[in-house]
């Protein structure tokens, strides 16, 4: 499988000390990989330094073969590399409609905003019966689907969702994850970073276990209790 | 009376013209611009000035509009320079250094041009509307001041510069994480908010004249406006300009001006009770 993302050797420090040590991940075309750990192991921060919001003080990033290490979280999403947040992921104040078109004006526009709403509608059916309502008004799983229909209306070649579990009610959990698997079969690279080991194991083919901002251990999702097992006894020992 | 509403309607148009941009560039660059008035003095002296050596108005007109552009950029090199620190900080920072920049700028303008009053007389005949005889220059500039803001509501809510100008309001990461320039955003909203400035001073001199001491007032004037719109609204900046316009002229005219501060005051923290600071966010 062709390597779409690389990091390489990556250290970041934040207020002084080291939040990601030495880390190295990579993510094929097509897969989807999970970084676990628990709460302040390093995941938000590894996510957002592959976006581009945070500086890697040694190491760089390689996307498609290129290094964007020096590039803005502007530029990085250009080419194609998108970040779902945990939190404040829409425009709250803006109509649905907007959130998306906002999207797709920052992305490859390589179709139509209207071929790509048509798209997207396909995904997540609710959408079209409520673009004129505002982002602010949803619940916490729409808004969560509504910021991965954003993502995914630029056409990005990897996404990457801060904890997609985080805050949601079982139902709204299986429809995010539905979705994610739904993605990964169409051929999108996808990195997540989650704290539920077991919503982690439903979607991905392969873990990363963070703590402490190093990377203990990765696994290819085979077995999935037995995965489970061993990603605990890494991390609590 | 129709004289008074009329001009205080258009008053208080200016003033949410000025007031949001300093809105937006709060929003956007993490500024609040102390030197927002002084822009609108930089254009009216600007246009006192090539007036009376004969400029045609067209182009003195122009010409006093881009003369803000060099403001707008000093004030972007500001929040450039303060961005690296952290929110407190930088809130401190840009009030004084906008601050510093104002008084420059009032020091500068008032010394080199103390009579550079600037006004533009379009004829003193009246017209009649519902019995009431209302000075045509207030009606060009209730009309300009409607056409003015429409623009603005157009360009912020129909173009593709204004949703990134939104969206960067409302979540500078996430604007980023979309693909969105939040820096040459913010750059183009500085540059937009020094231009509406000059444009309302422009529209003011329609009315009455504009001195050039009177950047600090303006700025006052626009910080309430903002404030009691809920800092971070344009359209609750807009209609806290409104009233803040009418109530100040219309005391002004009944019970005469030491009491129009006190009564802007009021009625913009009575508005900002109202209305809850960011309710109308957009």
């Amino acid at each position: 499988m062709r390597s779409l993302l690389s990091v390489e050797g990556v250290s970041v420090r934040l207020d002084g000390s080291v939040a990601l040590r030495d880390l190295n991940l990579h993510v094929g075309e097509g897969e989807v990989v999970a970084v676990v750990g628990p709460n302040g192991s390093g995941k938000t921060t590894l996510l957002r330094t592959i976006a581009g919001f945070l500086k890697p003080s040694v190491g760089r990033v390689v996307f498609d073969g290129a290094d964007v290490t020096p590039l803005r979280p502007s530029e990085r999403s250009r080419l194609g590399i998108r970040l779902v947040p945990s939190e404040m992921e829409v425009f709250p104040a803006m109509s649905l409609l907007e959130n998306l078109r906002v999207s797709w004006e920052g992305g490859a526009r390589r179709e139509t905003f209207d071929e790509a709403l048509e798209r997207i509608v396909q995904t997540f059916p609710w959408i079209e019966g409520r673009l004129r309502v505002r982002a602010g008004n949803l619940s916490g799983g729409e808004r969560r689907m509504l910021a991965m229909a954003m993502a995914l209306l630029s056409s990005p070649k990897l996404l990457m969702i801060d904890e997609p579990s985080s805050g949601l009610s079982p139902k709204s959990l299986s429809a995010v994850l539905g979705s994610i698997s739904s993605l990964s079969s169409s051929g999108l690279s996808v990195l997540l970073s989650e704290q539920n080991v077991d919503a982690a194991l439903r979607v991905s083919k392969r873990v990363v276990v963070l703590r402490s901002g190093v990377k203990l251990a990765e696994y290819e999702v085979s077995d999935r209790a037995e995965v489970a097992a061993l990603i605990r006894r890494t991390i609590w020992g | 009376m129709l004289d008074v509403l009329i001009d205080g309607l258009s008053n208080g148009l200016q003033l949410s013209l000025i007031a949001a941009g300093m809105t937006v560039v709060h929003g956007i660059a993490g500024v609040l611009n102390l030197s927002h008035g002084e822009t609108v003095v930089v254009a009216t002296v600007t246009a006192s000035v090539l007036l009376s050596l004969g400029t045609p108005v067209p182009l003195a007109l122009l010409l006093a509009l881009c003369s803000t552009i060099p403001v707008g950029l000093a004030v972007w090199a500001i929040s450039r320079t303060v961005s690296g620190f952290d929110e407190r900080t930088r809130g401190v920072l840009g009030l004084v250094m906008t601050l510093g920049l104002a008084l420059t700028l009032h020091g500068s303008l008032v010394y080199l041009f103390p009579t550079a009053n600037y006004s533009l007389v379009l004829g003193t005949f009246q017209l009649e509307v519902w019995g009431f005889f209302v000075r045509f220059s207030s009606l060009v500039a209730l009309a300009l001041s409607v056409a003015a803001l429409a623009f603005l509501y157009f360009l912020l809510g129909r173009t593709r510069f204004g949703r990134s100008v939104r969206a960067t309001f409302q979540n500078r990461d996430l604007a980023e994480a979309m693909g969105i320039d939040v820096e040459r955003t913010a750059l183009m909203t500085v540059l937009l908010a020094s231009l509406l400035a000059g444009l309302s001073g422009l529209i003011r001199g329609l009315t009455v004249p504009v001195e050039p001491s009177r950047g600090m007032e303006l700025t006052v004037l626009s910080l309430v406006v903002s404030v009691a719109g809920g800092m971070r609204s344009v359209p609750g900046t807009v209609a806290a300009g409104v009233v803040v316009g009418l109530v100040n002229s219309l005391l002004a005219f009944f019970v005469g001006t030491y009491l129009t501060y006190l009564a802007v005051l009021l009625s913009a923290a009575i508005l900002l009770r109202l209305t809850g600071a960011g309710r109308w966010a957009w």
